[in-house]
């Protein structure tokens, strides 16, 4: 709440601390119901009436400052006497008699391209990698025109991931191209500084009615339309940062996408437990489409059967792709004919893997066989292992393999604290090259259940 | 990976020889509409901002800085008599501020 003189002004936030009402006192001028139009920034660009009338425009330099009226043709709304909104700079409330912009934590000088007092959150934040990280005073490590700082203490990109001091793991290039120092603002990039044109906006209206927090998400979820919730407060400003991390967290989550089918042919080669397969695949891919290629494997067993290969194969596009995979099941064999069947799990670039089943049967060295499977996203060069590993902890069970007599289990705890070690290694080696994004607590939890089965597997050893 | 490149970096907090990032990605020209009035940035290798050039319809406002001297070594404005206490700028131009006990 503002006040000027005895004149009362209330301000009403979203939750993610987004202006959405403003009422008092108004001069004649001002009655009636007015609509915002924001840009990619959230930077106030448009006001309209009801009736679809431009009552006031606002365009801004890269740090907030206001383009006078005139520069460069800008006539009309720009020229308007309207009362001015407060809100401007990416939504923030600006103040009329310094200028400053309140970005909760701090105030940000739109004519110094800088914050007036240094990050609350300190120096020990910011990241040793990132030079624009160590001066405390700058804004959103001076991309402006692709980061915003909703509480002052974090820079946020187009998508709402952190990528400043708050998370110095996410600091450059996050994985989406658009991280602060992963951006480059080029001729033609839709998010670049542009001059909106009004008359596209005449027809926008943000909507704004009473509701209930579960309006609220009904309708921002559902009908992608702001609705506010009167006299409502914005969470915090930490809380803000939880919420949109906790977002991003839920946007990581693997997703199944899509499947496939395939088929292969070859020639089998025995020597007692141990196959080796060779042949040709044809797969057929909802996203890729039809490829075919080779498939390499190798593995073993009696009665149960396990194993690895690679399938390297060509869409009819002419793009290549390759495909670790391991397999487990149940099979049977003689000396001219064997069978086999069971599950599959395989990992490939692009963040892609996928699970599914196969079956194959080979007579005097020749065979065949096939399978489907579902393609599952979002699971990240670290994650993609795991696949591959859920494989081996089926296949562990079921193995006959029993060395010193000790029973199935010995060799299922032995796969899974390899798999295991393996697993978390790789994760942490990714980490530390930067090549994945792995929030910490991930991490932590994928090496407490690592260090958990490495305990399980020395404890087998022993009973 | 961004380049590497070896130089010294008198951190505000003191830090001395350091490997760093080459500096990427920060604006450096706006230009409102193709062929309109730009504005070119430049900043120092501690991410102080400053603005180098500018149209005459792009007037700068006396508190924006134009050149590398218009920051001490706590990356604080030195210019238009800016003053600081505990790290929150005071004053500037005609203009004074205070901060409550959060700030």
């Amino acid at each position: 709440m503002k006040f000027t003189g005895t004149a009362a002004t209330t301000y009403v936030y979203d939750a993610m601390g987004l202006l959405v009402a403003e009422y008092g006192t108004p001069s004649a001028a001002d009655s009636g119901t007015k609509y915002i139009s924001i840009d990619h920034l959230g930077s106030t660009r448009l006001v309209t009436d009801t009736a679809q009338n431009q009552e006031i425009c606002y365009d801004y330099l890269p740090f907030g400052e206001l383009i006078a009226t005139g520069t460069d043709g800008r006539s009309g709304c720009y020229g308007s006497t309207a009362t001015p909104l407060t809100q401007k700079f990416t939504g923030k409330e600006r103040d009329t008699e310094t200028s400053l912009d309140f970005f909760q934590a701090r105030y940000h000088g739109s004519a110094q391209g800088r914050f007036l007092s240094p990050d609350p959150l300190g120096i020990f934040v910011a990241d040793p990698t990132n030079p624009q990280s160590w001066n405390q005073y700058s804004y959103v490590l001076n991309s402006p025109l692709i980061n915003i700082d909703p509480s002052g203490m974090s820079c946020l990109d187009a998508d709402g991931n952190i990528v400043d001091d708050k998370d110095p793991d996410a600091i450059g290039d996050n994985g989406d191209g658009q991280g602060c120092s992963s951006v480059g603002v080029a001729a033609g990039d839709p998010n670049a500084f542009e001059t909106l044109n009004p008359t596209d906006y005449a027809n926008e209206t943000v909507a704004a009615q009473q509701g209930s927090w579960f309006d609220y998400l009904w309708a921002t979820t559902f009908n992608n339309i702001p609705i506010y919730v009167p006299n409502d407060v914005p969470l915090s400003p930490n809380a803000q940062i939880f919420a949109r991390q906790l977002s991003k967290q839920i946007d990581q989550y693997p997703t199944a996408c899509g499947g496939g089918a395939y088929f292969y042919a070859g020639r089998e080669i025995s020597a007692g437990p141990v196959h080796g397969f060779t042949g040709a695949i044809t797969e057929l891919d909802s996203r890729a489409g039809l490829s075919q290629g080779a498939l390499f494997e190798a593995g073993g067993g009696e009665g149960t059967v396990g194993g690895g290969g690679y399938a390297a194969t060509t869409n009819s596009n002419g793009q290549p792709s390759g495909s670790a995979l391991a397999y487990g099941g149940v099979g049977v064999s003689s000396p001219v004919a064997s069978a086999s069947g069971g599950a599959v799990g395989f990992g490939s670039g692009g963040g892609i893997s996928g699970a599914g089943l196969y079956g194959e049967g080979f007579l005097f060295g020749r065979g065949a066989g096939g399978g489907a499977y579902v393609n599952i996203t979002n699971i990240g060069k670290c994650h993609q292992m795991s696949l591959p590993l859920i494989a081996l902890v089926l296949l562990g069970p079921l193995s006959s393999a029993s060395p010193n007599g000790q029973g199935p289990l010995f060799s299922w705890f032995l796969i899974l604290v390899g798999g295991s070690v393996v697993f978390t290694v790789w994760c942490h080696y990714l980490k530390r090259r930067r090549e994945v994004e792995i929030p910490l607590l991930n991490l932590l939890g994928i090496s407490g259940i690592s260090l958990v089965l490495i305990v399980a597997g020395i404890w087998s050893l022993f009973r | 990976m961004e380049p590497l490149e070896q130089t010294t970096v008198p951190w505000a907090q003191g830090v001395g020889r350091s490997n760093r990032p080459a500096p990427t990605n920060r604006i450096r020209q706006i230009e409102p509409n193709l062929g309109g009035p730009s504005r070119t940035f430049d900043s120092d290798p501690w991410a102080n901002e400053f603005v180098t050039s500018d149209s005459p319809t792009l007037p700068l406002n006396s508190f924006t800085p134009t050149e590398p001297t218009s920051f001490n070594g706590s990356n604080q404005l030195t210019y238009q008599g800016a003053t600081y206490v505990a790290g929150n700028q005071t004053a500037i131009g005609g203009y004074t501020f205070g901060y409550d006990a959060e700030n």
